[in-house]
């Protein structure tokens, strides 16, 4: 699912409901950069459509809503791993933690990548 | 006291007969004097001398008598004593001496607990978030892919959350579920769920769509998934 897929969801289906409820973030995966995806996500989270224009105008009232109302709609972030090295899975949970520190952090799934080879 | 102010300073006796002992004679007349003088100071501005050392006198006696009671006391008494003028070790000291669980109710939404010291995550208080309490403080979750007639026989007291890829995970006592909004292939099972559920995650994973080949498609989307690649705005393209 791409990022602008998942922004369209979480605006409809999960954002307006979140009222009372603890509400985690898409989760993602050191595999295709996950914090890249997460930036772009929060970023463009109060988007709610692809055409070029609207994406415009939406990233340029983001600017300003980010401001007033602060990654307000995510309570948590929703991590997942897959490698072979600890070392990276704290490297990876570090690095997230250090650009979003206001957030708590879940880590929902880790695997060590090769199991199958050892 | 004004003849002792104005009285001469005499040497005499056996011991006056040596020029240091007058210095040091003249030298506790002068003190002497300067005493009495903020003596007099103090009794033409406030109380008088007598009030001031009766009152003086009166906390001194309760100072004594508080004393032994304060040796008597148990060293965990004075201190908890000390932690209440050290505000950043208290909640620390407390969660780690009340709990049984190393999962205790105070280390719970501490965004910082990946890198920061203790000192700084106690000092800051945690995070008020809706559903947390009846977690208990547990950080643990299951990612459940069994079947829910299987669930208790591992639920235990250090785990606190349970999700299972669906928007509608099992149901457990001691535990808060997450329905997840998967994708587009559970959103009307989602739609239904939502409102039962304390937590709502969001999508499970997202790929850039120029990141995708077939091999990832097949890995992160789900057969039925309505994804199809599309030409995006060139700032959109991660």
């Amino acid at each position: 699912m791409s990022v602008p897929d998942v922004v369209k969801l979480w605006n409809a289906e999960i954002r307006p409901y979140g009222t009372g409820k603890l509400l985690v973030s898409p989760s993602v995966t050191t595999a295709t950069d996950g914090l890249s995806q997460l930036q772009q996500f929060f970023s463009t989270c109060g988007g709610t459509d692809n055409c070029g224009v609207c994406v415009l105008i939406q990233l340029f009232l983001n600017i300003i809503l980010t401001d007033l109302f602060p990654l307000d709609q995510v309570d948590i972030i929703s991590l997942h791993y897959y490698g072979n090295q600890a070392s990276d899975l704290i490297t990876y949970v570090t690095k997230m933690h250090n650009s979003l520190p206001n957030l708590p952090i879940w880590l929902s799934e880790y695997s060590c990548q090769r199991s199958l080879n050892i | 006291m004004t003849s002792k102010l104005t009285s001469p300073i005499v040497c005499c006796g056996p011991l006056s007969s040596t020029r240091s002992n007058c210095a040091m004679a003249f030298l506790t007349r002068i003190v002497a004097v300067a005493a009495l003088f903020s003596f007099a100071y103090a009794g033409v501005s406030g109380p008088s001398a007598a009030e001031n050392y009766a009152v003086a006198a009166q906390r001194a006696r309760e100072h004594h008598q508080r004393a032994p009671l304060v040796r008597a006391a148990p060293d965990r008494v004075r201190r908890r004593g000390m932690q209440r003028r050290c505000k950043g070790s208290t909640p620390t000291t407390t969660s780690t001496t009340t709990t049984t669980s190393s999962y205790s109710t105070s280390k719970t939404w501490k965004p910082n607990d990946v890198t920061t010291s203790s000192t700084s995550s106690t000092t800051q208080p945690p995070k008020q978030t809706p559903g947390n309490p009846s977690s208990g403080g547990k950080k643990k979750a299951f990612a459940w892919g069994g079947s829910p007639d299987e669930l208790g026989n591992f639920v235990n007291g250090h785990v606190g959350y349970i999700y299972n890829w669906r928007a509608d995970p099992p149901q457990q006592d001691g535990l808060q579920a997450a329905s997840m909004l998967w994708g587009w292939k559970n959103l009307d099972g989602f739609r239904q769920k939502r409102s039962q559920y304390p937590i709502l995650m969001g999508p499970n994973e997202c790929v850039p769509l120029d990141l995708l080949s077939p091999h990832k498609l097949i890995r992160f989307n789900h057969p039925g998934s309505t994804l199809t690649p599309r030409l995006l705005c060139p700032y959109l393209m991660l």
